[in-house]
């Protein structure tokens, strides 16, 4: 839950308790102090008949006093509660009733003195509703002003956390955030502060490490390959050594297409971000399959297209080229011989439908991670869908694989605001 | 034909001369941008070769020196592979061509040749090999005076059999000079043999002689009867 309305739940709930205590206390407090008040009144009243001593008379002035002669026995008085009727109200009222029996100038008598308790009740009524009332509006004052004071509190906090879900390594940032008295919030901007700033150096780092590794594998290769070009020159050569020679170039062939691969599949994963502009697909995928042409003949392939005039999305031309390129060339790799290449581009979606025997499921599973290939073709790095994949991660496009009715369908999916298509 | 290499690796040094040497050209080596900037100074050349991954700085700052003090010399930027960037300033910043690192020698000579001819020869853009004529310009070819009916990626292949007179070509080497950095798409370059084939009986038919020839299964050569 968040964590104002935990602050907030927890505030209610402390405050109900203590109100709940509070109203208690206070409700039995005032009537007891009330209840007392009436008894000392009361006693004074009686006090006040016994003091009348020998002028003391019998009189009857229901409910409040009743003196009268009797041959009772001495009695110490008693307070007591009572209920009775009163003329003028239809209710019965509560009483508070001291009665006793004493002696004065020889002889008995009865004194009950009563006093009524319902302006005590109102009172109590009306001194617990006002209070109630104030300690109510006091809560609510609260936890309107706590609630508004949390979110101006918590800024800082939401900031960090804000920026924290928008940083991208394709546009990375440096954070500037706002001022803050509280230490914890600053602490905590601080060490993001570091952290970012790490990482972006790290990150150029890596992309410096990148390039120069990849120089420094490509000049012994060079030099390797001049070397070689150069003894197959020689001409005085016999075809044997020369097709060492040649087998030697082939392999290093190999050897500098893997190693340009892996240098493309590092760049794309470091996150850089690649220009993006609208660009028509279609003129591409046909480049690409007029390149193709002469193994296409050779390995007597048909491609068959069902595209539309234009279609144009985001992306970038160099990126969308080796993409396109990639996935028509593992096409082609794993196609059985002479069956058709299918191309078809329809909404939002290309598919590159090769026939083929179906993969075995490691293959299949990870057939985008680099270095997995199919026992059916053991050349090549098995670089290609790896690039794939790592192309659609920069491009935001979406790239799957499903082994269908015996074919190999490869669906691309272009998810970008941009692309439309025109008829 | 003078040649200045600018590159700082000691082995490919020697690979280039004795290649470049071999095509005729004098060849100069400078191994930093101190000492290019030197020979620029001191001494006239016809092509540049300029890695751009010196000990001393980027080769790219040579370029506008070489323009000041080189006007009529071409300049071709050697870049590391897939450096896009590299590529696109080196030819913004005046650079006649580049070639990728690793490059197969014998494209290096097309190239060189290429810029030599841009640059040198004017007006003339032709380019005679016994009975075949070349029309730089137009993109033409002629066999015996009989204009010769061929597609792009064969007149590519010409030229480049004829930049590399007498020496062995692969049919790799064939393959990245026309399709350059779409080639590693192809695993196997056997099907440039039907290129080589239909390119042969093009120039035949006309009269022409056969100078292409295969050699040993790994590539062809053409050269002079």
């Amino acid at each position: 839950m968040k964590l104002k309305t935990k602050i907030i739940s927890s505030l209610i709930i402390t405050i109900t308790i203590v109100f709940s205590l509070t109203a208690t206390l206070l409700f039995f407090g005032l009537k007891k102090t009330f209840n007392s008040e009436s008894e000392q009144k009361l006693r004074a009243m009686y006090l006040n008949v016994l003091s009348q001593k020998e002028n003391i008379q019998p009189i009857s002035l229901p409910p409040a006093i009743f003196v009268k002669d009797t041959t009772a026995n001495l009695q110490k008085p008693t307070i007591n509660k009572i209920l009775l009727q009163v003329e003028t109200e239809n209710e019965l009222e509560e009483f508070a009733v001291m009665k006793g029996v004493e002696s004065i100038n020889g002889k008995h008598y009865l004194i009950d003195v009563k006093i009524s308790l319902v302006e005590n009740e109102d009172l109590l009524a009306t001194v617990f509703i006002a209070s109630l009332i104030g300690i109510i509006l006091l809560s609510l004052l609260s936890l309107i002003l706590a609630s508004k004071l949390y979110d101006k509190i918590m800024s800082p906090f939401n900031e960090s956390i804000k920026f924290l879900n928008t940083f991208s390594f394709k546009q990375p940032a440096i954070p500037s955030f706002q001022e803050t008295d509280i230490a914890e919030f600053k602490h905590l901007q601080d060490s993001i502060q570091l952290f970012t700033e790490r990482i972006l150096e790290d990150l150029t780092h890596l992309q410096d490490f990148n390039d120069m590794f990849n120089h420094e594998l490509q000049t012994p290769i060079a030099i390797i390959q001049s070397k070689l070009e150069l003894m197959m020159n020689d001409g005085g050569l016999n075809q044997h050594l020369m097709s060492l020679i040649e087998s030697s170039l082939q392999s290093l062939s190999r050897l500098k297409s893997t190693n340009k691969s892996i240098l493309m599949l590092s760049r794309l994963r470091q996150g850089k971000s690649f220009e993006s502009t609208q660009i028509d697909i279609i003129p591409i995928i046909n480049t690409i399959v007029s390149n193709y042409e002469e193994i296409l003949s050779v390995q007597n392939i048909n491609i068959s297209t069902s595209l539309k005039a234009t279609y144009f999305i985001n992306g970038n031309e160099q990126l969308v080229n080796v993409l396109l390129s990639n996935l028509l060339s593992n096409a082609i790799k794993y196609n059985t011989f002479q069956e058709i290449i299918q191309i078809t581009l329809s909404d939002n979606e290309l598919q590159i439908i090769n026939s083929g025997p179906i993969l075995d499921p490691m293959t299949s599973a990870k057939i985008f991670d680099p270095f997995v290939k199919s026992s059916f073709n053991s050349e090549g790095a098995g670089l290609g869908l790896a690039i794939v994949k790592a192309i659609c991660n920069t491009l935001n496009y979406n790239i799957s694989y499903k082994y269908e009715f015996e074919k190999h369908i490869f669906t691309l999916q272009f998810f970008n605001e941009y692309s439309s298509r025109l008829l | 034909m003078r040649i200045l290499l600018i590159e700082d690796e000691r082995e490919l040094i020697k690979a280039l001369t004795t290649y470049l040497q071999s095509e005729g050209y004098i060849v100069i080596s400078a191994p930093t941008i101190k000492q290019a900037d030197y020979e620029i100074k001191t001494a006239e050349y016809d092509c540049i070769l300029l890695d751009l991954m010196l000990p001393d700085g980027n080769g790219l700052t040579m370029i506008p020196v070489i323009q000041k003090e080189q006007a009529n010399c071409g300049i071709i930027v050697i870049t590391a592979k897939n450096s896009l960037a590299d590529k696109v300033t080196g030819l913004d910043e005046g650079a006649d061509d580049y070639i990728s690192k690793p490059f197969h020698l014998n494209e290096l000579s097309s190239r060189i040749k290429s810029v030599l001819r841009r640059r040198n020869y004017g007006g003339k853009n032709e380019i005679v090999f016994n009975e075949i004529k070349i029309d730089t310009r137009k993109h033409t070819v002629t066999v015996a005076d009989l204009e010769l009916e061929i597609t792009k990626k064969e007149y590519d292949i010409l030229l480049f059999f004829i930049a590399n007179i007498n020496r062995t070509i692969t049919k790799e080497q064939i393959v990245e000079h026309i399709w350059s950095d779409d080639s590693s798409c192809f695993d196997n370059f056997d099907f440039i043999y039907t290129h080589i084939r239909n390119l042969r009986r093009k120039i035949t038919a006309l009269g022409g002689n056969d100078y292409i020839e295969s050699v040993y299964g790994i590539g062809y050569k053409m050269s002079v009867k």
